[in-house]
């Protein structure tokens, strides 16, 4: 047994635009738990980021349907928290999805499925994008690649035309390289 | 070059809770929390063999965090039987570390998984210093013991769609993920199925068809999806699996910890 034998998983980042609140990883974490019950999906594995969290889902899960429902979910788990969300600040979210070989260290997750979607998740175009939506708490952004596979007819619910391609600077993952994605705000 | 993600510390950890009638699902958060910190963190390619069957040398056990493993042994003629599944929250080879012999089967991943190892002497160790997980441990040997009680009474005597029913109820009820459509039972090709309830292939084969045409189940991409329960309980003959089997825990769920 090997353990730093690499294997394709789709990755998720998280992150919050709330950065005077410091620490926003645990209503990261307590969204995407939601959301993931809600969604119907579970041996999903989560690791704290430095600005927010990662989620691995297992091998082989449905990816059309992960993308659609978590996003779904987690756009309706934001939607009632902010609602309710009386004395407490608006929680507005960023997520990010991307999927290739991840490898568990004693550091964690590592491999460049997780240093991409990283870089996704922190790029400047999906920040602008929900700046640009005031009305929108979640704003998504999905590699290039990812999308092409999983878009329409592939997903009912995942349309190309929904989304405004980008390209991303992997700052972490390859520095002065680059990436075709695609972003969106839900509800902008 | 990947840049490591930033250690947690206790590394990555399971989003949601723990399926109830596992060892994990049965601790109070803090204290599995402890029992997670201990050894290391792995990630096993599918088709691995954690334990091997035989074995006097290793002792460790096994955590499972994600994924799926099939206990499986050899028969005298040669044939694979599979014993058990074990999945999220299961402790697998405990029975070495706790009297020291050698592996009685061998444990063999299906699908990727994330496993945490934890050697004999941290392990007797933390038991040592944690008496109510140790009596958890004891109580998950005994349910062990009553499932594989279970599994020779009733499928040994039982017609073959029967066993095929009960085995499914089996494993959607302490593994299975409720969908919208129905509950789906993880990666379990009708081979291991047929070993599982000492069947040939080509009646397992026969009977999944058959339930299929029915509606009870569908099948897709390896995994079996039931669609009518009450169907699959008639097909079983029974209305629940007994109490006296060890599959149902033996209190409600732990509240989660973050």
């Amino acid at each position: 047994m090997d353990g730093l034998d690499p294997v394709r998983r789709l990755c998720v980042a998280m992150g919050a635009e709330t950065p005077a609140q410091g620490d926003a990883s645990g209503p990261l974490v307590d969204l995407a738990e939601g959301a993931s019950i809600a969604a119907g999906l579970d041996q999903v594995t989560f690791q704290v980021l430095p600005a927010g969290i990662l989620l691995v889902l297992n091998s082989g899960v449905n990816e059309p349907r992960v993308v659609a429902d978590l996003t779904r979910e987690l756009h309706n788990g934001l939607w009632r928290r902010n609602r309710r969300g009386a004395g407490t600040a608006r929680l507005r979210c960023r997520i990010a999805f991307h999927q290739g070989l991840v490898r568990l260290t004693d550091e964690g997750f590592e491999g460049q499925a997780v240093t991409v979607v990283g870089d996704l998740c922190a790029s400047e175009h999906l920040h602008a994008e929900l700046g640009a939506s005031p009305r929108s708490d979640l704003a998504m952004i999905i590699s290039g690649q990812l999308l092409d596979e999983l878009a329409y007819p592939e997903s009912a619910d995942l349309h190309r035309g929904q989304f405004r391609p980008v390209t991303v600077a992997l700052t972490a993952a390859m520095p002065g390289r680059s990436l075709p994605a695609y972003v969106y705000a839900l509800g902008g | 070059m990947a840049t490591p993600t930033p250690r947690h510390p206790h590394g990555p950890r399971r989003l949601g809770p723990w399926p109830p009638a596992t060892l994990l699902g049965s601790l109070e958060p803090r204290i599995r929390e402890t029992l997670l910190s201990l050894g290391t963190f792995s990630q096993v390619v599918s088709g691995e063999t954690l334990i091997m069957e035989g074995d006097p040398r290793t002792k460790d056990v096994f955590l499972i965090v994600q994924g799926y493993m099939k206990v499986v042994s050899n028969s005298a003629d040669g044939k694979v039987v599979l014993l058990a599944i074990r999945s999220d929250g299961d402790l697998v080879g405990e029975l070495a570390s706790l009297d020291g012999s050698p592996r009685v089967a061998s444990v063999v991943t299906v699908g990727p998984c994330f496993v945490r190892k934890i050697s004999q002497r941290d392990f007797l160790g933390f038991l040592a210093d944690h008496p109510d997980v140790a009596l958890a441990v004891n109580a998950n040997v005994v349910g062990k013991l009553r499932h594989a009680t279970w599994h020779r009474i009733e499928f040994g005597t039982s017609p073959m769609p029967v066993r095929v029913a009960r085995v499914l109820i089996y494993l959607a009820q302490r593994y299975g993920e409720t969908t919208a459509e129905g509950v789906l039972i993880g990666s379990l090709t009708q081979p291991e199925l047929a070993a599982m309830i000492g069947a040939r292939e080509h009646s397992v084969h026969k009977i999944l068809r058959s339930m299929r045409e029915r509606q009870v189940i569908a099948t897709r991409y390896g995994r079996v999806l039931i669609l009518d329960s009450a169907a699959l309980y008639t097909d079983a003959g029974i209305s629940e699996i007994p109490p006296e089997y060890g599959v149902w825990p033996s209190s409600g769920p732990q509240s989660e910890e973050n």
